[in-house]
């Protein structure tokens, strides 16, 4: 049976290339809600990877979209003090991934703030007047979020903070 | 080699610079044998009010040496409500962790 480590790696490994797909659409011309699936995929695989480090069950982890909200912060939080990214800069970067870790666990369709939050990056979904909504046709926050000065430093944060969990090349 | 006790100031000090939601933070330790483990990580526990409330969710991190974190870290994020919780032994830390030193604000890093 496979342990934490493992599952930790096989998840980072998941999320590295989540985020490399993201990365590569980013510069084409690929649907914003297709984008923003990737980096929701990517986001919580590095969640899950780090959870399943501490000793998380890996059947519990497997089984929920919710934990990006809560442990991405924390995540890039300690991915930035260990490349000595600290003061101000790092404070507003981190600040802006505690908004964009919200909005991204809500692009899950299985995750909508007790149904205040249909909108998701998979399927179409019905508003509160009957409207059909298609995700190709919706401005995900995430996206405008990432265009924020510290956007930036943020994808850099995520991108750093798989790449410290995969094993070495 | 830093102390562990010297690297758990040193993170719950660059936490508090980079976070400023983060109002307390608390070392979480293990039994005496465990702790004395150079391979058992640093527990810190934060109490922030822009954090969501889910629980108690330990996230691993390996050492990074070359920012002066030579050993594993554990890090658990809890809201306030959550806190008291966690005092009045309603909401369980994992393998029996048990609050510790609160690690003071740095006045550099002010709310």
């Amino acid at each position: 049976m496979a342990g934490p480590a493992e599952w930790s790696v096989g998840y980072a490994r998941q999320a590295n290339a989540d985020f490399e797909l993201f990365q590569a659409l980013q510069a084409g011309a690929a649907e914003q809600c297709h984008r923003m699936q990737l980096l929701q995929m990517a986001c919580e695989k590095l969640a899950k990877a780090h959870l399943c480090g501490a000793g998380a069950d890996p059947a519990g982890v497997q089984t929920s979209h919710a934990f990006v909200a809560k442990t991405l912060p924390v995540i890039l939080k300690q991915t930035a003090i260990t490349f000595n990214f600290t003061g101000p800069p790092a404070a507003e970067a981190i600040k802006l991934a505690g908004r964009l870790a919200r909005e991204i666990e809500l692009l899950t369709p299985g995750v909508d703030a007790n149904g205040k939050r249909p909108d998701n990056c998979e399927y179409p979904w019905e508003d509160d007047a009957g409207v059909l909504h298609s995700p190709l046709d919706w401005a995900f926050s995430p996206s405008d979020l990432l265009t924020a000065r510290a956007g930036r430093t943020v994808l850099k944060l995520i991108q750093e903070a798989i790449k410290r969990l995969l094993p070495p090349t | 080699m830093p102390t562990k006790d010297e690297v758990a100031r040193r993170l719950a000090r660059a936490h508090y610079e980079v976070e400023t939601g983060v109002t307390d933070i608390y070392r979480l330790t293990g039994s005496a044998e465990t702790e004395s483990n150079e391979r058992e990580p640093i527990k810190l526990l934060e109490v922030n009010a822009a954090t969501i409330p889910s629980g108690v969710v330990p996230l691993h991190f390996a050492p990074a040496p070359a920012a002066g974190i030579h050993y594993p870290s554990v890090i658990i994020e809890v809201t306030p409500g959550e806190f008291q919780q966690i005092r009045r032994h309603e909401l369980p830390l994992p393998r029996n962790w048990q609050v510790g030193e609160l690690f003071e604000r740095p006045a550099a890093a002010a709310e």
